[in-house]
């Protein structure tokens, strides 16, 4: 039952296919019916119609009869899978038709991606529409000569200009509808090394990085009804890397200071080409591209001490730019146009930026700071310090007081010595003789 | 060979409109073969039609045969109805 390998476009154009070649069949047999039975008498001629209707006629007409049904199962077929096939008719198409007439099959769907370590990616897509009720074109070789019971009619003729046309409408409806393609790729890559020394009091840190990357992606459609075509394709990309490059360096929170500097460069470029037809008004195209390219460089630096800050910064910019594009074409009406345009842009531009700043709360805030984290490093040495001095101190007053208890002791002795030398000297303690 | 009651231009005529009618079929059975034998078209109806087709387009090839033969025939009797009249 299923037609493997068939869509249901080609189905179509199969069965109306075995429709135009069951009429033209049916027709050469109404035709040679009436030829046998017109006067040809004799015994050729009683053979050649026995022969006809005994077997001829009805092996042809069997095999009208075939074909018909063949064609008419094919029909089926190719509406069961167009309304399979994501929701049958997938949508209206565009260009000029009466809404609700034109119906586009959807034939062939792709997609795809590719991605290696989450780095880069690559996709598309792709879908290809047909659509059956195309119109035939009005070419001039597909001009109808006289048909049966018309002046001037040849069978002959008239029955090639029919297969000739039907294989012309078929071909048509195949080719009928849109279609269009997508592809895309981006990737991104970076490298970076980092350092550092010291600890959160004392220290450095470094960090040196490079980050690349690109992007690109590419499209391309196409429509096609009864004597339009129209075409459409397009293309942008973009590749950059950039280089960067950060110090630091901070002492306690006394002062800090960084500097950054990095540097880029980047360039992009699209470019896209309409291309248009018209059976009967004529045809054009429409075509253009753009490039830029741009660098920048810049680096700063910024110093932060004791409630004190100071920045300073330089960058620069340049940049290439050009586009071009080509218009034009062919219409009945006004002939042959075609129109040029093509630019060029250069630019470059530098800019430097410097700021200071003061802060009293803060300067004795982180003077402080700065004082009791210095503090607490010296505390220790003060300490030993002082406690050597109140020691020595110690010492030397309890020698001094050694020193005065002895010198009292001494006094206190020779006060004793002093008094017994003035009791002795007092006459009225003189012990007299008499 | 009997040649009664056709004249020499109704056969002459006759011969033709054989001929075109042996063409014209020729190209349709060129036409229904040729469309069967696309690649894509696979499948147990289409296999079938094939084997059908097979047997039919010999048939009509034969019913082209025997057209070209009555065609060449009628043309000779109408040749010599025109000579026997002379």
């Amino acid at each position: 039952m299923t037609q493997i390998g068939a869509n249901p476009e080609q189905l179509l154009a199969a069965a109306s296919g075995f429709e135009s070649i069951a009429e033209a069949l049916s027709g050469a047999g109404r035709e040679l019916n009436s030829v046998v039975s017109i006067d040809w008498w004799g015994a050729d001629g009683d053979q050649f119609r026995s022969m006809w209707q005994g077997v001829f006629a009805p092996e042809l007409a069997r095999q009208v009869d075939a074909i018909r049904m063949f064609a008419s199962a094919t029909r089926a077929q190719a509406d069961q899978q167009g309304e399979a096939s994501g929701g049958g008719a997938t949508g209206a198409t565009a260009a000029g038709a009466a809404p609700g007439t034109k119906r586009t099959y959807r034939l062939a769907d792709a997609e795809g991606k590719v991605s290696t370590d989450g780095k880069w990616e690559s996709k598309g897509k792709a879908t290809w529409g047909a659509d059956p009720n195309a119109p035939s074109p009005s070419v001039e070789t597909a001009k109808r000569p006289p048909g049966p019971g018309e002046e001037g009619y040849d069978r002959r003729v008239y029955d090639a200009w029919f297969l000739q046309e039907a294989g012309i409408s078929a071909a048509n409806r195949v080719i009928s509808g849109s279609g269009s393609a997508n592809a895309s790729a981006s990737g991104l890559w970076d490298n970076t090394i980092a350092g550092s020394i010291g600890n959160s009091d004392l220290g450095a840190s470094g960090k040196l990085g490079m980050e690349s990357g690109f992007e690109g992606s590419a499209s391309a459609s196409y429509e096609f009804h009864g004597t339009q075509a129209q075409a459409h394709t397009d293309a942008v990309g973009r590749v950059g890397v950039r280089v960067f490059g950060e110090g630091e360096g901070h002492f306690w929170k006394l002062a800090a200071a960084s500097l950054r500097a990095e540097g880029s460069a980047e360039a992009t470029g699209s470019g896209h080409a309409d291309l248009f037809a018209d059976m009967d008004r004529g045809f054009g195209f429409d075509t253009g591209g753009s490039a830029f390219g741009g660098a920048h460089a810049g680096v700063a630096a910024d110093l932060q001490a004791v409630g004190l800050g100071a920045h300073a910064g330089l960058e620069a910019n340049a940049g290439v730019g050009v586009y071009g594009s080509a218009k034009g074409g062919w219409t009945n009406e006004k002939g042959l146009t075609l129109g040029l345009s093509a630019g060029f842009g250069l630019g470059v531009g530098l800019g430097a930026s410097a700021e200071f700043s003061f802060h009293p709360g803060k300067t004795v805030e982180a003077a402080v700071s700065a004082v009791q984290n210095i503090g607490s490093t010296v505390q220790k040495g003060v300490e030993t310090a002082v406690n050597n001095v109140v020691e020595t101190a110690s010492n030397a007053v309890t020698a001094a007081t050694d020193a005065v208890n002895w010198a009292g002791e001494q006094a206190s002795h020779a006060g004793a010595a002093i008094n017994d030398g003035l009791t002795a000297m007092d006459p009225r303690n003189w012990s007299w003789p008499w | 060979m009997s040649r009664l009651g056709a004249d020499a231009a109704q056969l002459e005529q006759l011969s033709g409109q054989l001929a075109v009618n042996a063409t014209v079929i020729d190209e349709i059975v060129a036409r229904a073969t040729s469309l069967l034998e696309q690649a894509w078209w696979e499948g147990e109806d289409a296999r079938i039609f094939r084997e059908q087709w097979a047997t039919g387009a010999s048939q009509l090839v034969r019913l082209t045969a025997a057209l070209r033969d009555a065609s060449s025939l009628t043309a000779r009797s109408a040749q010599q109805q025109r000579e026997a009249s002379q």
